[in-house]
């Protein structure tokens, strides 16, 4: 059993961990307290998926 | 009206398509080795991954538009033009998931050869396959590429070579082509999963933004009651506050049309690519699973952000209320006088500072890539499997039961040895999904707009569900039900719009005081159903060797008669799949309304539904654990 058959999930994990980065980026570039409170949550949240993607394995 | 894309915009773009391409490149091996994992991942994936895929699917870059442009008009109670789905989509989560898992089938067509025999079966079969695959999928192609194209020339640039729409929606279409036809299912919904969550973050962040903007949203509701007020228009009402509204809007579509219309993503019965993840699901528990997360996000959480985004156009942009209240937009009518109630939700970028911009506008690209792909993906499996394999298969008769025979390298478990053979087959469904590719972008050309393909999609399907509900349910239905079902559907589709059958139409509408709207769907439905379950009494069934193989290996429930006696096998009981179908519909209309009326400041009626959608939920979650022990 290859890498990729216990954990296909792992390039979805990577993905939401890059896709955050602009997210957190953009917090810096809001001009208000909305903007920069939605992207930082939106990109913890990624972080969070994807912290568990990582995480998970095939039975 | 352009908005210009800053280097923090155009550099969060480029960023968000590498990273696409490479998520969906990575699985570019694993596809390559059979049929079954280009196509049904393995029939490996679980209930989240499938469930996500269906939502981000169904989310195209029109769908935000629509649902905007439809509050923004007749309010939020227009919604009910596809709330009313909901009702088949849980009656395929409870009743009919099980069955397709059971089948084990590659693609929903076929089903046709596993259902029915014989050489109407076959034309069925291959008739379907080139229907689906290159004519309503690139329908569906042309019409997500065409509002794509809209929102992409609200934000290009007004000089050089992205200035021109069609060639960055070529640029998005080749990239997403490219990692489509390397990866297969599981680079598809890999992708889907990362789409649907940027889809929904940059429709969280336009609807946040766009709230502030207007005052927050206890000011934005004031603001839109004192436009009530003026227009003598409701906006906020979960239901339309007229007779006409209510029946056009809510009962009709409710009575008929989640049943009668093949609509991409709520087939009845379920059907495109709902169907093939329940095929590609781990067993038929992540099958269930994964389509009920699919209808309870796809129907009570996700459409909340673009409602709002609706409201706050209207209470941001004087003009669009001037509009309403003159009658320029007019109720069920959509456009007219240059009003494009779809350019309501583009028009809310202005409120996004730098680098934002560039976050929605990838979301828009997430939500429009992770639909083609699934669409390219899914005609491909249609072509190969239903199409050429049957053709050259060796089976007897050209392929009878080419699909059921062990011998179908798709129809088997992940355990199939890799071949040559195999790996052949890769190719040829490769070259398939950039075949579709091609068809769709010569569709896109051809379509006048996106509602054009919305518009033929819808009417000309009108009547084919209920025999696709009673194949699973009824012994009796043939391969000829089905083909009267398609041809009924659009020849009478056609005569209405003929000048003998609007006037009919229209006095039909003019004796019941119904809108003409609310006229056509019941009369072409109850009519074609009429015309296929005579045509089925006329014609013979199935052989019975035939329906005792479909019914011992798919065991439905329902009117099996003659085939349960004849294998001695009882049909599957529907009571509880029932009970839980009703439940459902309740527990999603229930936490649906639960939000709606909490974001919109009553709490009373968010509690009362909420309770209602707790109540329905505690059934379910109860049927589901005695259907796990």
């Amino acid at each position: 059993m290859n890498a990729s058959r216990e954990r296909p999930y792992l390039p979805m994990a990577i993905g939401f961990h890059l896709l955050a980065l602009p997210l957190f980026v953009a917090v810096f570039l809001a001009q208000g307290g909305a903007g920069r409170w939605a992207n930082g949550l939106c990109g913890l949240a990624m972080v969070a998926v994807g912290l568990v993607l990582q995480r998970t394995r095939t039975r | 009206m352009t908005l210009e894309l800053s280097g923090w915009d155009w550099a969060f773009l480029a960023w968000f398509l590498a990273v696409s391409l490479g998520v969906g490149v990575w699985y570019t091996r694993r596809a390559g080795s059979s049929l079954s994992e280009y196509f049904l991942s393995g029939r490996d994936l679980p209930w989240w991954a499938l469930g996500t895929s269906m939502i981000a699917t169904s989310f195209a870059s029109d769908t935000p538009l629509i649902v905007a442009g439809f509050v923004l008009v007749d309010g939020v109670a227009k919604n009910w033009v596809w709330w009313n789905f909901l009702i088949g989509g849980t009656l395929t989560v409870f009743v009919f998931s099980r069955a397709w898992r059971r089948a084990r089938l590659t693609t929903e067509i076929e089903l046709i050869a596993r259902r029915y025999d014989g050489a109407p079966a076959r034309l069925l079969r291959g008739f379907k396959a080139v229907y689906l695959g290159l004519l309503l999928n690139s329908i569906v192609f042309g019409w997500v590429t065409k509002a794509m194209d809209k929102v992409l020339r609200v934000v290009l640039p007004q000089s050089g070579l992205l200035a021109d729409s069609r060639v960055s929606v070529a640029l998005l279409v080749g990239i997403t082509l490219v990692y489509t036809a390397l990866s297969g299912l599981w680079g598809v919904v890999a992708t889907d999963v990362l789409q649907f969550a940027m889809a929904m973050i940059g429709a969280v962040l336009v609807a946040v933004l766009g709230v502030a903007q207007a005052g927050g949203l206890t000011a934005m509701v004031a603001r839109v009651h004192e436009i009530e007020s003026a227009t003598g228009r409701s906006f906020l009402t979960m239901l339309p506050t007229t007779t006409e509204s209510l029946v056009a809007l809510v009962l009709v579509p409710l009575a008929f049309q989640w049943w009668a219309v093949y609509y991409p993503g709520a087939e009845p019965g379920g059907g495109g690519y709902v169907a093939q993840r329940m095929f590609a699901a781990k067993d038929e528990r992540h099958a269930r699973a994964g389509t009920l997360w699919y209808i309870v996000v796809h129907y009570a959480l996700r459409p909340w952000p673009w409602i709002l985004t609706g409201l706050a156009a209207l209470v941001l942009e004087p003009r669009f209320a001037g509009l309403v209240a003159d009658g320029s937009a007019s109720a069920h009518g959509g456009a007219v006088a240059g009003f494009d109630p779809e350019s309501a939700y583009p028009w809310m970028f202005r409120f996004l500072p730098v680098g934002m911009l560039g976050l929605v506008v990838a979301s828009f690209f997430a939500a429009y890539m992770s639909t083609i792909t699934s669409l390219l993906n899914l005609s491909a499996s249609y072509l190969v499997n239903d199409l050429w394999l049957p053709l050259t298969s060796s089976a007897p008769s050209g392929g009878r039961d080419a699909a059921a025979a062990p011998t179908n390298p798709t129809s088997t478990s992940t355990s199939t040895p890799t071949t040559d053979e195999s790996r052949r087959q890769v190719v040829l469904a490769r070259i398939c999904v950039v075949v579709v590719a091609l068809a769709g972008c010569f569709v896109t050309s051809r379509l006048p707009s996106a509602g054009e393909g919305w518009t033929v999609v819808f009417e000309y399907t009108a009547g084919t569900g209920l025999v696709l509900l009673a194949r699973w349910l009824w012994w009796r239905v043939n391969a000829w039900s089905e083909i009267a079902a398609m041809a009924a559907s659009i020849v009478l589709s056609v005569l209405v719009r003929t000048s003998g059958g609007a006037r009919l139409v229209a006095d039909l509408g003019a004796a019941l005081a119904l809108p003409t709207a609310a006229v056509q769907l019941p009369l072409v439905a109850v009519a074609t159903s009429a015309i296929w379950i005579a045509v089925t009494l006329l014609t013979p069934p199935t052989r019975p060797d035939h329906l005792a193989r479909f019914f011992t290996e798919v065991r439905p429930g329902g009117a099996w008669g003659p085939v349960a006696r004849a294998t001695g096998l009882a049909p599957a009981p529907l009571r509880r799949d029932v009970l839980l179908w009703f439940a459902s519909t309740a527990m999603v209309y229930g936490f649906l309304f639960a939000m709606g009326h909490g974001l919109l400041g009553r709490p009373v009626a968010a509690a009362i539904a909420g309770a209602i959608g707790l109540a329905g939920a505690i059934v379910v979650g109860r049927g589901l654990r005695r259907a796990c022990d």
